[in-house]
């Protein structure tokens, strides 16, 4: 490639799940590709690379949530989420897009952008790369199906919504999704896990599109092996006690699975081991969960900087994932990056990562005794985990100069 | 010290926002939990707490305190930016009808400008008769409205012509607030005021608004449990720098700030890459992120850390330090210095404010004289030459600072019961 390829990448907002999209940004920028951040919020310490959508998209963001909150108000909360978006903004008059020889469309729900804005952007004729965190790209509106297949033909009878028609909203957005879809050639999707590539190729919006697999990158210079006691140290964590760390975003999210952690952690105190410290980071009052496990237990709130992530990991002896529906979790990249083994359960992009009693325990899907069972390996193992290699930045930079090639 | 006596206290404190310089009313409010007084905590700007004993006010205050802001802006367009901040609170919001207020035995205000409280919200609060104890974190609770008057001492004799303000009237709007304060200082008797360094106590102690009232002086605390040394080596590590490298450190989270003196340290870095020293040197940035315009101004290399927001993070920063410099040319008791001492890495900083109180020259940091950038450099040479482990002096350690809160609240009571 001879000339400077420019990307412009449309995000919700760069903090924790954004950084995927952040880490991405700053790959590309840094091996010369230039790459603009364009995001609805963001609390990085912004540099020229990142631009706000302005106050308009707040707004409308506001009025999209109290209408979608209250249009969800019924919903079967323990499936999840269920976005619709009503409102959104026009980004595809901004010099950024303009500018743009690619466009990279990633997490823009919560009233960021709608179809139409996303049509918008797929009229311009400039190749867009759809980087999925979840689901809701190739489904009528849930960000994750659990059990649920009609997606593969189309939505109907949603078990998330409230009625029981069969042919609900998921149905109408289904179709509307794929109207969109089937319209424009220039939309290529990228699944972070195999997982959900796998759906993407089933799902019917999505089966006749180009679909990829490239996971996501994690730094190699930040998320890296330090002493473990010295980790611990710098916590204030006890070294002679095994030390189980488990973090999300929004811990009490119903895809992380808290339930099946706490179930998890009384079966172990119960049958293997009394003296360990549970470490909890993330978003979300977990006061109960606390209360109701048998640990001593720590909880250092929202962590906001990747170097206070890098000591918890490498504080941790393992660290569990309990989600019951996920993609490829950055927590699990970033811990195995550290060295510390992951426990979880076999779902989604879970089993890319671990690799059953090597880097850490795969547990038998929802069974929480042998995700206890996972953990005491873990804390047994002592050995460093290894991320496998297809997860090196710069292999995954590669993939993405690959797909850039191929699709410009 | 007896302080089951205290144990049926109740305090509280009022501060803008609970992360930055909140982070000392933050943490006089847990110390006060620790020690078993009961302490809630106000602040204006949502942050991150959930306990039942931190309140932050809802849209509305903060509403107010944006258009507030927005008012003051207006006003002080044209102003002497490089004099600093000047605060005439014209709204704000009425907090002293609030549960917790009307609960608590004694109150703690520390910073609320910016449209939190004005003076008729804070005379509300001194009406209730509870013991108010004024935090200062600056000057401007003895000033007509200046956050530091610099060389300017007409606070001393009452404010006017003030050298900020764009007019050059006597009887200027310094001159307003001035007597504005002194009027609601004299009217009660229940308030105190409390410097967190001696040269702010030592402004107290001569300014004609407080030169009557009950002034001390009592350091901030700082959280030696979190910040504390571990091996350099491994925090260099961690931030990708080579073990051998001279690390200088220095916050940049208000590089333009008249308060921060940021052209000093940049002559001192002329000065020392002139030298041509045998020295692999790195400078270390907090607060900013990557930032072009700084990186050509060093003559070195340079690793910009972004805005840091969890305080291991900045134990990581300070422990990969070889010398922590500050080159404020006005500020009070900066927690930097307090947090990088506290992490064993001696600051460079010059004589003023309430810098020396921290520092004791060539121990644990060095003493530049005011604005000289040689004298800068040379701290900073003097520690490449001198490997010290530094330590935060005995008067700021917690059990010190806090016996000495407990000392004034028995002090204040002692006074109530004997009236």
């Amino acid at each position: 490639m001879d000339k400077i390829i420019k990307v412009v990448q449309i995000h919700y907002s760069v903090e924790a799940s954004g950084s995927a999209a952040w880490r991405l940004h700053n790959a590309f920028n840094e091996n010369g590709i230039q790459s603009i951040l364009l995001v609805h919020k963001s609390d990085k310490t912004v540099d020229e690379s990142i631009r706000f959508a302005g106050l308009k998209s707040k707004i409308i963001a506001f009025i999209q949530s109290k209408f979608q909150n209250f249009l969800n108000r019924k919903n079967l909360k323990e499936w999840g989420l269920f976005s619709y978006p009503i409102f959104g903004i026009d980004l595809s008059k901004r010099n950024e897009v303009i500018n743009a020889d690619v466009i990279y469309l990633h997490w823009i729900l919560l009233g960021y952008l709608n179809f139409a804005s996303i049509e918008k952007l797929a009229k311009l004729n400039k190749p867009i790369v759809i980087i999925m965190h979840d689901m809701w790209y190739i489904t009528g509106g849930c960000h994750n199906s659990f059990t649920c297949e009609n997606y593969t033909t189309t939505c109907h009878s949603c078990p998330i919504l409230p009625g029981t028609k069969e042919n609900d909203l998921s149905t109408k957005e289904f179709k509307k999704k794929l109207k969109l879809y089937s319209k424009y050639s220039n939309l290529y999707f990228v699944s972070p896990s195999l997982w959900l590539y796998n759906c993407a190729v089933n799902s019917l919006l999505t089966n006749n599109k180009p679909v990829f697999h490239i996971p996501n990158l994690v730094d190699k210079t930040l998320f890296k092996k330090i002493d473990k006691h010295v980790a611990k140290k710098i916590l204030n964590i006890p070294i002679d006690e095994p030390t189980i760390a488990f973090g999300a975003v929004s811990l009490h999210s119903p895809y992380k699975g808290g339930w099946y952690l706490q179930k998890a952690l009384q079966y172990l105190y119960k049958e293997e081991i009394q003296n360990a410290n549970i470490i909890f980071f993330g978003g979300g009052d977990i006061r109960e969960l606390q209360k109701s496990i048998p640990f001593k237990s720590t909880s250092m709130g929202y962590v906001h900087d990747e170097y206070t992530l890098m000591l918890i990991y490498n504080a941790a002896d393992v660290f569990v994932v309990p989600s019951i529906a996920d993609n490829l979790p950055t927590t699990v990249l970033e811990s195995l990056r550290c060295g510390t083994p992951v426990a979880g359960f076999n779902v989604g992009g879970i089993p890319d990562m671990i690799q059953h009693k090597e880097n850490g325990y795969l547990a038998k899907y929802k069974d929480y005794k042998d995700l206890a069972l996972g953990i005491k390996w873990c804390i047994d193992c002592k050995k460093t985990a290894e991320l496998s290699s297809i997860f090196d930045p710069e292999i995954i930079l590669k993939k993405h100069i690959n797909l850039l090639d191929q699709i410009l | 010290m007896n302080l089951n006596k205290f144990s049926n206290l109740k305090a509280v404190q009022i501060h803008y926002s609970e992360k930055a310089s909140g982070s000392a009313a933050w943490r006089l409010h847990c110390c006060f939990n620790e020690y078993g007084i009961n302490s809630t905590a106000i602040f204006l700007i949502k942050g991150n707490h959930n306990e039942d004993n931190v309140k932050y006010l809802g849209r509305k205050a903060n509403l107010i305190a944006r258009i507030d802001q927005k008012i003051q802006g207006f006003i002080n367009r044209k102003n002497k930016k490089e004099l600093g901040l000047f605060s005439f609170p014209i709204l704000g919001t009425d907090i002293s009808k609030r549960k917790e207020i009307i609960e608590s035995d004694f109150i703690y205000i520390h910073w609320t400008s910016m449209g939190f409280l004005n003076l008729k919200n804070i005379e509300n609060l001194i009406k209730l008769q509870k013991p108010v104890i004024f935090i200062l974190h600056d000057m401007w609770h003895i000033t007509g409205g200046c956050h530091y008057s610099f060389d300017c001492n007409k606070y001393i004799t009452g404010c006017q012509n003030c050298p900020i303000l764009p007019t050059t009237k006597e009887h200027d709007l310094s001159s307003k607030e001035f007597k504005k304060k002194l009027k609601l200082y004299s009217r009660y008797h229940n308030i105190y005021f409390v410097s967190p360094s001696k040269w702010l106590y030592n402004c107290t102690k001569e300014s004609l608004l407080t030169i009557k009232k009950p002034a001390f002086y009592i350091p901030n605390i700082i959280n030696t449990n979190v910040f504390k040394p571990f091996n350099k080596q491994i925090a260099k590590n961690i931030l990708n720098i080579a073990p051998n490298e001279f690390v200088l450190a220095f916050g940049a989270v208000q590089i333009g700030s008249p308060y921060k003196g940021w052209k000093y340290l940049q002559n001192a870095l002329e000065i020392l890459k002139e030298e041509n020293l045998e020295l692999s040197l790195t400078v270390l940035i907090f607060g900013s992120g990557f930032n072009k315009t700084i990186e050509n101004l060093i003559p070195f290399k340079t690793k910009f850390l972004g805005h840091l927001n969890d305080e291991f993070s900045m134990v990581i920063a300070y422990n990969a330090a070889d010398v922590f410099v500050i080159p404020s040319l006005a500020d009070n008791q900066p927690t930097t210095v307090m947090e990088s001492l506290s992490c064993g890495t001696p600051v460079v900083g010059f004589n003023t404010g309430g810098i020396p109180d921290m520092i004791k020259h060539k121990e644990n940091g060095y003493l530049a004289q005011y604005k000289d950038s040689n004298g800068i450099a040379t701290g900073i040479k003097f520690f490449c030459e001198n490997k010290i482990k530094a330590e935060i002096l005995p008067e700021f350690k917690k059990e010190t600072v806090m016996l000495q809160h407990f000392n004034l609240i028995n002090q204040i009571f002692a006074k109530v019961q004997g009236a």
